[in-house]
């Protein structure tokens, strides 16, 4: 069962959404985007951070967000499927309220940070997406702001597979969710991230793997050298270790228990591993993987900005605990 | 005006008022731009500060290495930019002054020292990667005594900007590896050429694809002897490590001192800030290490000798290291690191951060990999067996 539904899901992201298709960079309103979305809903995969698919599959989490990582999703699924629609499950009046508009029509893009965190950058889709900003407050109050998508302000993003915007200062509407529904919440979806980081970094060092089989200098492949074939040995161990990690926050997770200390290590490991790999990826390519054709530098991209933006969950964790 | 006998404290005059000058076209953040690469190439030739140590006679000053190499240290003090046609300058002036006939000397030397002809180099092809011995593009030689040259040379710096190309040649079929090449000097405006920009991944186009479709080059275009190629190209690959090397050194100093402040500036808890540190004293004491090698390099050059081995390890250090002072930079950006290079006229500090962290992707992969870089080390200093496949023997 369970293998089948990561092989579904692995079809679906890998068939509709392939790397040529993250290039593109397309907003949420994009015809491609939107019939991805509307598949993604009918398959019952925004609620995958929810209480009923996380009871029977929560143990792949770590694949599902691999899968989302490998094909560089442009789609905030993310942010939808393991923190917004877990937090709608736990408080429905976010969408009553009219707070949060429904997630099947408008995909959700959240910035999970304090106000000490305060530049205020977030993953810009264009306009038929949904802005957000989950902030801790006071005395275990968190507080989740709308913001209009035309407050948003665009910016040149280092990744050049999604957009990069900035929320403006005044949000449209706020309400008021407690600590002991976020912070179980925020901690899968953090896990979720990092395994996404974790799957770009490995389909990139796949590439270079595969490369070094191939491409030959001074006369065989150049994976024979030894200076080649060992820093993949130790890439590709450094993300495997960075899977354990992983897979330990999100037991303790299943189990709700809040484990900011796992969730430190998991970010440390999957953090260095994730930009050692990529980092590697271009050079065992050597100048085919400086190109901008070449997919490998869209990858170090997206691991980078990972890096970023689950650095602020994990702070958010740590200074809850 | 620029007197030879009071070179340095008139050039150094001349230096910050063209810099001002410069610094109003174009922004320092834009230092590594075409645009601005060539005005400052103009700006360099019109007021005779290039040539330097060339012969009189080739319209140069003769002044000693010694000054050329401080007029270089003082350029990257400055923060000047590269200029553009520094191929040319670095790599095929000297070699043409060594190995050139009169002919090609007097066709040649001019169009360099004046600017009017820009120079790319064409070593690198599909699949040969570091190793240059393998080069496919080949040569024949016709009835008429010319050679019909036909190939493919990638990742050729400038090549869409340039008008004159050296290139490695096999002009004899039957040679293997580094026997039975050429170097040959082809214009880039003959029929048969055709030139493909590349994009990086900063999203610039510094590089060219470089398609010769039967290109006529004349015997007078080849230099040195036939087959003689791979000792020039390893002649002229020593200049470029000796002299030309010190300004990137400058540079590393001087981002080194950016880190610096930036850490010193970063809002970062006090335990962090410990570890911080302790990463930037290694870094440091790299920068140290690559500055006195840069140093016996350069002496060697100014006494007339080639940096040899020295250049490899000098290569590799500072290439590393450089990798490591902008990784370190970019973290300490914080959330800014998440913009990107084209943002440079909202965010021009960070922006420009993040293009040098992304740029600095490619120092251990150009002018020889790192891979290759140990391997010379390995087996010309440890006397190591060399890590070689059959065709090579």
């Amino acid at each position: 069962m369970t293998t089948l539904l990561l092989s579904t899901f692995g079809r679906l992201v890998g068939e509709r959404h392939p790397i040529a298709q993250a290039r593109k960079a397309l907003p949420c309103d994009a015809p491609a985007q939107q019939a991805l979305w509307s598949e993604l809903a009918d398959g019952g995969w925004l609620d995958a951070g929810c209480r009923d698919f996380q009871q029977e599959n929560g143990a792949h989490t770590l694949l599902l967000g691999e899968i989302t990582g490998r094909s560089l999703m442009t789609l905030p699924y993310a942010s939808t499927a393991f923190l917004l629609m877990p937090l709608l499950e736990a408080d429905a009046r976010l969408l009553a309220d009219g707070l949060v508009s429904p997630l099947r029509d408008f995909p959700a893009s959240v910035r999970c940070s304090s106000v000490q965190q305060d530049d205020g950058w977030i993953e810009h889709f264009g306009e038929a997406a949904q802005y957000l900003h989950l902030l801790p407050v006071e005395d275990g109050a968190w507080r989740l702001e709308r913001h209009a998508p035309s407050t948003v302000a665009v910016l040149p993003g280092m990744d050049p597979t999604i957009g990069l915007g900035r929320l403006g200062q005044v949000a449209v509407t706020a309400g008021t969710l407690t600590s002991q529904v976020v912070l179980p919440v925020l901690q899968r979806h953090f896990a979720f991230e990092l395994a996404h980081l974790v799957g770009a970094a490995g389909a990139s060092l796949d590439m270079a793997i595969a490369y070094a089989k191939e491409r030959e200098q001074f006369g065989r492949p150049i994976g024979q050298f030894q200076a080649v074939k060992h820093a993949l040995v130790d890439a590709w161990m450094g993300l495997d270790n960075a899977r354990y990690a992983l897979r330990s926050l999100l037991s303790a997770t299943a189990d709700g228990t809040l484990a900011p200390d796992l969730a430190g290590t998991a970010h440390r490991l999957a953090v260095s591993a994730g930009r050692r790999a990529c980092k590697l990826a271009i050079q065992v390519h050597g100048g085919i993987g400086f190109a901008w054709e070449h997919d490998a530098h869209l990858y170090l991209k997206r691991v980078y900005h990972l890096a970023i933006t689950t650095q602020r969950s994990l702070g958010l964790l740590q200074a809850a605990a | 005006m620029i007197r030879t006998s009071h070179f340095l404290d008139d050039a150094a005059t001349w230096l910050g008022e063209a810099l001002t000058l410069l610094r109003a076209q174009h922004a320092e953040a834009a230092s590594h731009t075409p645009s601005c690469r060539q005005d400052w190439n103009r700006m360099l030739c019109d007021t005779d500060l290039v040539a330097l140590t060339w012969p009189e006679d080739r319209g140069g000053r003769a002044l000693p290495t010694a000054t050329l190499i401080a007029f270089h240290e003082m350029c990257a003090r400055h923060r000047a930019p590269q200029p553009i046609n520094s191929i040319a300058h670095a790599i095929l002036a000297p070699t043409l002054l060594m190995f050139g006939t009169s002919e090609q000397k007097a066709r040649f030397l001019p169009g360099i020292r004046n600017g009017t002809e820009i120079w790319c180099q064409g070593y690198s092809e599909p699949r040969t990667g570091s190793d240059l011995s393998s080069v496919r593009t080949r040569a024949a030689r016709q009835s008429n005594g010319h050679w019909l040259l036909n190939g493919h040379k990638i990742w050729t710096t400038q090549g869409h900007l340039a008008k004159w190309c050296f290139a490695l040649v096999r002009t004899d079929p039957a040679g293997v590896a580094h026997r039975g090449l050429s170097f040959m000097l082809v214009d880039m405006q003959a029929p048969g050429v055709r030139v493909e920009p590349i994009r990086q991944l900063t999203g610039e186009t510094d590089y060219a694809e470089v398609f010769f479709e039967n290109v006529e080059v004349p015997a007078n275009q080849v230099l040195g002897a036939e087959g003689e190629g791979w000792r020039i190209a390893m002649a002229a690959a020593e200049y470029e490590r000796g002299v030309y090397f010190l300004p990137r050194v400058v540079m590393l100093e001087q981002e080194l001192a950016q880190l610096q402040d930036e850490l010193a500036a970063a809002a970062v808890p006090p335990a962090e800030r410990h570890v911080l540190e302790h990463r930037l004293q290694s870094i440091v004491d790299l920068c140290r290490v690559v500055r006195s090698r840069v140093d016996k390099v350069l002496d060697a050059v100014a006494a007339g000798e080639t940096p040899g081995i020295e250049g490899a390890m000098l290569k590799l250090l500072w290439s590393e290291t450089r990798q490591q002072v902008q990784e370190f930079r970019l973290e300490l950006l914080g959330e800014s690191a998440l913009l990107g290079p084209e943002a440079i006229d909202s965010h021009p500090e960070s922006a420009a951060v993040v293009r040098e962290f992304l740029w600095s992707r490619a120092e251990t992969i150009v002018a020889g990999t790192s891979e290759i870089q140990r391997n010379i080390v390995a087996e010309r200093t440890l006397g190591l067996p060399k890590d070689r496949g059959a065709h090579a023997k």
